[in-house]
């Protein structure tokens, strides 16, 4: 089951879906590291508006998948996580650290966006 | 109509013979209870909004539904008109004593006319077996939509309490302010969280203020679910401020040991107005 990867000027985005297994997450991992280096992406929005649960697997992996993407020079940026899959992960006490989240794919992509200015300046 | 109320098939002739002495003393009868009802608490009021013409007509619809059930042994019209009747006037806040005093003076009215009228012992034995089987079917028939009715208000009004407590108000675009006022169990924090989560997705809000100026203390569960909401938020790509925490709930948090990374504490709302606005202008 592959991911889409689009892109949108200095940006990528993937939908994710909720129905991923473990490999599935593994191959995203894979081809968004690189993709990000193809293209010369800045920034990825992952957006999980779709997805119903977040697991620790899953959690952990969205936040490697950050870390390992700043290593490549790309800010990330999650977003569309529902009111009850965010409950859940503080009840299960998963976080996502430092990855800056957004409500919608919108905003989003207007943060990403920000953060890369923001990065420009400093 | 439940097996338990239902008369058995022997009964019937009994049920019959009684339905022949109400009709023929119809008139006077219903000229008494009238009376006796327009002096009842709660049944004047629900009488006199009714003209006498839908009067006569919902006593002609009794009347004949009560026919259908003493002499044919239809019981199931009567049972739920009796039904919706026990729930309408319950509604009307008609206090169910009334009913009694109704029963009362039914019997006190139907006794005598059986006695002139029974031929022996075991016609007038009878007879009032009839009267009192038809009497405990009406009693329990309006008893129990009595307390459908008020159960079906209890609900409405805990739901309403529940919608009423927990507003989200959107101060503009981007902020949400949720005011939590009085006390909060764990039911009402979970409502709290729920309508706070749901309304920062549906308004796609940056910035949302939790103020808890009006909640005088909380248990540490209560407690550990305002940060929770706080941090859940925070996934959803907002930032929760919570505002006016009083001295017993800042003991509570400190003391539970309680997580506060990523949650930003301030002292009044005023404040969190304040942090709220630049951190939208930030943006």
């Amino acid at each position: 089951m592959s991911i889409p990867i689009l892109k949108l000027h200095q940006v990528l985005i993937s939908p994710l879906r909720g129905d991923l297994t473990d490999s599935d997450w593994e191959a995203f991992r894979r081809e968004i590291l690189q993709s990000v280096g193809q293209h010369g992406s800045l920034g990825v929005v992952l957006d999980v508006s779709t997805v119903e649960v977040l697991d620790s697997y899953a959690t952990r992996t969205l936040q490697a998948i950050a870390a390992m993407l700043q290593l490549r020079g790309a800010r990330t940026v999650i977003t569309g996580i529902r009111p009850h899959v965010a409950f859940t992960m503080v009840h299960l006490g998963l976080d996502l650290e430092d990855t800056p989240t957004a409500p919608d794919l919108e905003t989003g992509l207007d943060l990403i966006h920000r953060l890369l200015r923001e990065g420009d300046d400093g | 109509m439940p097996m338990s109320l239902r008369p058995r098939k022997d009964q019937q002739p009994g049920l019959a013979a009684y339905h022949s002495l109400l009709t023929r003393h119809k008139e006077g009868l219903e000229a008494r209870l009238l009376e006796i009802v327009r002096q009842l608490p709660g049944f004047s009021e629900a009488l006199g909004n009714m003209s006498a013409t839908a009067l006569a007509e919902r006593q002609a619809l009794s009347d004949q539904l009560l026919e259908e059930a003493l002499v044919q042994g239809e019981w199931d019209g009567y049972f739920s008109d009796l039904q919706g009747q026990g729930r309408m006037y319950a509604r009307m806040g008609v206090p169910f004593a009334s009913w009694f005093a109704v029963i009362t003076a039914y019997r006190t009215a139907m006794l005598p006319k059986i006695q002139e009228e029974a031929a022996d012992h075991a016609e007038f034995a009878r007879l009032v077996d009839a009267m009192d089987q038809v009497n405990e079917i009406a009693l329990a028939t309006i008893g129990t939509a009595y307390l459908e009715a008020k159960e079906e208000i209890i609900q409405e009004q805990q739901q309403s309490i529940l919608e009423l407590s927990t507003p989200v108000l959107q101060v503009r675009d981007g902020l949400l302010i949720l005011p939590v006022v009085g006390l909060v169990d764990t039911r009402r924090a979970r409502q709290l969280t729920e309508n706070l989560l749901t309304a920062i997705r549906q308004q796609r809000a940056g910035v949302a203020i939790m103020d808890v100026t009006g909640v005088p203390l909380v248990d540490s569960r209560v407690a550990q679910h305002f940060l929770q909401t706080a941090q859940a938020a925070r996934l959803m790509g907002a930032e929760v401020l919570i505002t006016g925490i009083s001295a017993e709930i800042a003991q509570t948090m400190v003391s539970i040991g309680a997580d506060l990374r990523g949650v930003r504490t301030l002292g009044n709302l005023q404040a969190g107005l304040e942090a709220a606005e630049r951190l939208l202008a930030g943006d």
